[in-house]
């Protein structure tokens, strides 16, 4: 009986390592594939959005960061955003290099672009909360810097704002543009396969974690109620996506509304990016921890929870990780020795149901992208590699936010992947 | 546009990177290959019959696997259903219900509350096109400064006058 206990509760530990990933696999093709037959399936392609009732104006925000390689061509794209009435406001939030410059360039050439020079760096959250005052619309594109937009996606995210006044924001559908390294070719078929399904799935519950900061539409009267961006976290689109949906807003994903980005191409920069999101996340369990007991918030714990277990399993993903190295090293307890860490036929049942995660995604994803197939090739390392970082800046996060106190988050310019 | 929508260019990389990855996907793909080892050993059985036996027989791996799908199919079969169930359930209670009533923009007054600045200034600010926002340890606005160009000085007389504003620009 002595042993019986503690042996029981490290095989539920192990048992939970494994199944988690593997269950939640299912539980997101499930989800997307109901996503997909439910809303998706029936629309137009995405380059002829539906018409609308009516075409409110909307103002575009856009922060900016030492932005000179890219502004260029992310303005031209927004100019050719087919919608009839928009203004855009380019915030140059304290940079060094030559973007103001080139933003009060842009303004003399187009009446609708008007710049907000932030005199010091505030910081992404900041400078969209002061666009907010600044803008003349009542909703809201907000995009980032670097990334080239649909000249369809506003008609496209505009719909959902328009035929629900329950609707707060609506996220795009952001695809990669770096494809030369590895790296950049996982993070094809990650956008798909992991954050494309997920979020599809998410809606098909109701709720989503987070909304894609790089492309998503706000109705002001959304983000009024929800007191803006806040500027001490660090994804502030998570910290939003969660303050408009406890204050029962809805949030729509809206595949269709594409937004092409420039994502990180060294470990370097990779890791300083997902070791940010999961800071961010952990900032909202921490942050949002009040839900639970309160009835009026119910439909979010599932959300909680599944990201709660996330962390959870990274870190017992991680002691298992240890026990196997130890036991190579040093003889544990029979209870403790993890002889391997690929486990014979179950193994193989999490190596094909990968496989099956990534078809599945590609065939949803398959009609906003041609040719998106041939990443499945370099997808088989998504397992290997993306876990063991979501590990580890898991691992990481927790302490980080612990000691970072509250403090606010400021601009550091990303790495965006190799360029010609 | 500068660069192409689609940046695929593996000649860019320097050739440590190169090299890094290229051993890291030989490793990659070795390790994928271990994951099917039961069935690769099943495949070996066709020339080696003994580890057939030790997998199968001895291990009883097959029983086991047929267990351990059945399992697994009852658990994503649950899981799945009461996913696609809750779906439906809120299809058909909330189809075509907006319970939540239209919440008008926030008023100038509102805006004019939150941002700490009269209601009259931040009319102003609306109508620069190019300003400086100054900011406080909190990250509130202070004040802002409208560039002075003759644009800004257009649109602050005359703010609907677009036509006219163009001309002058």
């Amino acid at each position: 009986m002595e042993n019986l206990l503690p042996g029981s509760v490290i095989d539920a530990i192990f048992d939970f390592t494994f199944y988690y990933p593997l269950f939640m696999s299912y539980l997101w093709m499930c989800g997307g594939l109901y996503y997909y037959f439910h809303y998706e399936r029936a629309d137009r392609p995405f380059d002829q959005p539906p018409p609308l009732k009516e075409y409110p104006p909307v103002s575009i925000l856009v922060p900016c960061h030492n932005e000179a390689e890219c502004i260029e061509e992310t303005v031209a794209a927004l100019q050719a955003i087919d919608y009839p009435e928009f203004e855009i406001l380019l915030i140059d939030d304290g940079s060094t290099d030559t973007t103001p410059q080139m933003l009060d360039r842009f303004t003399k050439a187009d009446r609708r672009i008007r710049v907000i020079h932030l005199a010091r760096n505030q910081g992404k959250a900041v400078g969209l909360n002061t666009a907010a005052m600044m803008a003349k619309h009542d909703y809201f594109l907000c995009i980032d810097g670097d990334s080239i937009v649909d000249p369809h996606c506003l008609r496209w995210m505009m719909r959902h704002l328009i035929d629900s006044p329950r609707v707060g924001a609506v996220t795009g559908n952001p695809r990669i543009r770096t494809r030369s390294t590895l790296l950049g070719r996982i993070q094809v078929g990650e956008f798909s396969s992991i954050i494309g399904l997920i979020k599809r799935a998410q809606r098909t519950y109701g709720k989503v974690f987070t909304v894609s900061g790089v492309m998503v539409c706000f109705r002001r009267a959304a983000l009024h109620n929800a007191g803006y961006w806040n500027p001490d976290a660090l994804t502030e689109d998570i910290d939003i996506s969660w303050r408009l949906q406890m204050r029962h807003w809805d949030v729509r994903f809206e595949p269709n509304a594409l937004c092409w980005i420039l994502m990180p191409e060294t470990m370097r920069g990779l890791w300083r990016q997902r070791l940010r999101w999961a800071m961010g996340g952990t900032q909202v369990l921490f942050s949002q921890n009040g839900l639970f007991g309160r009835w009026r918030h119910r439909r979010m714990l599932p959300v909680y929870l599944e990201y709660f277990t996330s962390v959870i399993w990274a870190y017992t993903m991680a002691a298992v990780i240890l026990l196997w190295a130890l036991g190579q090293f040093v003889t544990l307890p029979p209870a403790l020795y993890v002889d391997t860490l690929i486990p014979g036929w179950n193994g193989m049942v999490i190596g094909t149901t990968c496989l099956l995660q990534f078809a599945v995604s590609m065939f949803l994803d398959a009609k906003y992208e041609k040719g998106l197939g041939r990443y499945y090739y370099w997808m088989i390392w998504y397992p290997l590699a993306y876990w063991m970082l979501s590990v580890f800046t898991t691992l990481v996060a927790i302490p980080k936010v612990i000691l970072r106190g509250k403090k606010r988050a400021t601009w550091v310019s990303p790495d965006r992947g190799l360029q010609p | 546009m500068k660069t192409p929508l689609i940046i695929e260019r593996p000649d860019l990389q320097a050739w440590q990177q190169k090299a890094l990855f290229s051993a890291l996907t030989a490793a990659f793909w070795i390790a994928w290959v271990f994951l099917w080892l039961p069935l690769v050993t099943l495949g070996g059985w066709l020339f080696f019959g003994y580890q057939f036996r030790f997998h199968m027989v001895e291990l009883n791996g097959y029983a086991r696997f047929l267990n351990v799908l059945m399992v697994y199919a009852i658990v994503i079969a649950v899981m799945g259903g009461a996913l696609m169930l809750w779906a439906v359930y809120n299809h058909i209670r909330f189809r075509g219900v907006d319970r939540r009533k239209e919440t008008p923009p926030p008023t100038d007054h509102e805006m004019g509350d939150w941002a700490r600045h009269p209601v009259e200034v931040m009319a102003q600010w609306r109508e620069f096109s190019v300003m400086t926002v100054h900011h406080d340890a909190q990250g509130s606005i202070c004040r802002v400064e409208p560039a002075l160009n003759l644009r800004n000085i257009e649109a602050a007389t005359k703010p609907t006058d677009n036509r006219r504003l163009l001309r002058v620009v």
